[in-house]
Formats: C-alpha cells, sequence, structure tokens
C-alpha cells in the first residue's frame, strides 16, 4: 500500500496528525478491547481536528480492505510493518518541507544532547 | 485501585531533551500508579502490557541497543514528538521557527537519542494535573492511566535503569 499516495495531498499537519492516530490504532492490536484507548482522544477534553480524524479512519480501513480482516484480527507483525510504512511517509512529508535543513539539524542535535547547558 | 500516590512513566532522552530545551521544562507525560503493572508484586489492574512503563522501558531499550532507527516502535516515538511540536506551534508555545529545529532534530536524531528514561512522579503535588487517559468505546472503565499534559521538572525525577 502506498501510505504516501495517501498522505501526501493533504496538508502536512494533517497528514501528521492522521498517521499518529492510524499508529495509534495499530500498535493497540492484539491489547485487549477492555483496555484499549481511544485512538482519536488523549483525554476527555482533546479535540482532533475532523480532516485528520477523517484521514486516519480512510487509511485505518484501507489496510482492513487490502488485508481483507478488521485491525482487531489483524496480526501484530502485520500492524507493525503498517506502522513503519506509516512512519516512513511521515518522514517524507517532513524531509519535503521547504527550508528543511538536514546540517542544522545535526548540529541542533549535537547541542541538545552534547553540549554543556 | 492503587492508592500509594507514586506515578511511573516512560519518556525518551529525545523528548525529555526537547520539552527541556524547548517547552519551558514542562513535559507530556503518561503515566499509571505501577512500574509493573504485570508483577505479581503489584495489586490487580487494568494497565495493558501496551502502557506499563517497565515494559516500555525495557523494549525500547532493546530497540536502541539493536540499533534500528527503522523500527515500529522508533517511527511510533518519533510520530508522537512530531505531534507534540505541531500542537506547541498551534498553541502559540513555540514560534514557526522553532518548530523547525525540532522538527529537524527529530528526523536527525540517531538511535541512541532515543534511549529511555524513567520517570518516577510523586502523587500529591501533581494530583490536580492528572487526568484520566479516554479509553476506546469499546473498553471498560476500570483504566489506570493518567495524562499529565504539562508537567513541570521540578515535580519528578528522571532515571536511567
Amino acid at each position: 500500500m502506498d501510505m504516501l499516495n495517501l498522505v501526501e495531498s493533504v496538508p502536512r499537519m494533517v497528514a501528521t496528525e492522521a498517521i499518529n492516530y492510524c499508529m495509534r490504532a495499530l500498535s493497540q492490536v492484539g491489547t485487549p478491547i477492555e483496555v484499549q484507548r481511544d485512538y482519536f482522544h488523549d483525554t476527555a477534553s482533546s479535540r482532533p481536528t475532523p480532516e485528520a480524524v477523517g484521514l486516519a479512519k480512510t487509511i485505518l480501513s484501507k489496510i482492513e480492505e487490502e488485508e481483507g480482516i478488521d485491525l482487531d484480527h489483524l496480526d501484530v507483525r502485520k500492524a507493525e510493518m503498517y506502522i513503519c510504512e506509516l512512519g516512513m511517509a511521515s518522514d517524507e512529508l517532513i524531509l519535503r518541507m521547504e527550508g528543511f535543513n538536514r546540517e542544522r539539524g545535526a548540529e541542533l542535535v549535537r547541542q541538545l544532547f552534547y553540549s554543556e547547558p | 485501585m492503587n492508592h500509594k500516590r507514586i506515578y511511573y512513566s516512560c519518556c525518551t532522552s529525545l523528548s525529555y531533551f526537547i520539552c527541556e530545551r524547548y517547552y519551558g521544562k514542562h513535559h507530556y507525560v503518561w503515566c499509571t500508579p505501577y512500574f509493573d503493572a504485570s508483577s505479581r508484586m503489584s495489586q490487580n489492574n487494568c494497565v495493558p502490557t501496551t502502557s506499563n512503563p517497565r515494559e516500555i522501558y525495557w523494549s525500547l531499550r532493546k530497540e536502541v541497543e539493536a540499533g534500528d532507527l527503522h523500527s515500529f516502535k522508533i517511527f511510533h516515538t518519533r510520530s508522537n514528538i512530531l505531534l507534540g511540536a505541531d500542537a506547541k506551534l498551534k498553541a502559540g508555545v513555540i514560534t514557526a521557527s522553532t518548530h523547525n529545529e525540532i522538527l529537524e532534530i527529530v528526523m536527525l536524531a540517531q538511535i541512541h537519542e532515543f534511549k529511555p528514561l524513567l520517570l518516577v512522579i510523586p502523587g500529591m503535588p501533581v494530583c490536580r494535573l492528572l487526568q484520566p487517559v479516554a479509553v476506546s468505546k469499546r473498553a471498560s472503565v476500570l483504566s489506570e492511566e493518567f495524562l499529565i499534559e504539562s508537567l513541570p521538572r521540578k515535580l519528578f525525577d528522571a532515571i536511567e535503569l
């Protein structure tokens, strides 16, 4: 499944939000239903954007369609594979951002972890 | 229900240092009142393995030691940090320039920068900050998971095991 194709037509922040909801749903595959978190809301006061919720539902239904099985019955390894595919699509969207600077990023990481405060 | 009033959480070094530098030393923390909810030493509880701090810590540590920057746990962790940065930008906590810096850091961070940290949070000072985590419509209401959206650094210990 081409995850990038599914998410690249929406604004980057909507895509990031939708991808995160899908990852939350997929990371709970195999977890008993009684203790599953709501993957659109962290708390009762969370306000997910309708666009991201819609896109996340589309992606999850495409996965179910592709696998011919509902999410609850998906193999855990398959779920992990889809999380990786979504992660790679997310990476691509960030790397495409105007002004994204790898050299500056590497220097900022060095400063964040290895410089004296 | 556990009444000992100590909460435990697990985060990555990357998210910890981003909160320290860019979010005014305030941390977004999922926590439970058990370090190891599945241990026979813990009271009966409904904390799933995926939310068990001990399980999260050691599984993440294993990923880091395996050196796999493309594991599903690392992808999910990065996604959480990206989502957090977007939320901080929308809320006006950070500028667009700072937001770009955070995104660059997340993308350029190497595997060892995802090392886990265990957070130990005394309950009394945070009792008003704890929000119950929303559960699935099909889930029971027995969850003992909580979220603290803005936990000041002075209110917890961060430990490397």
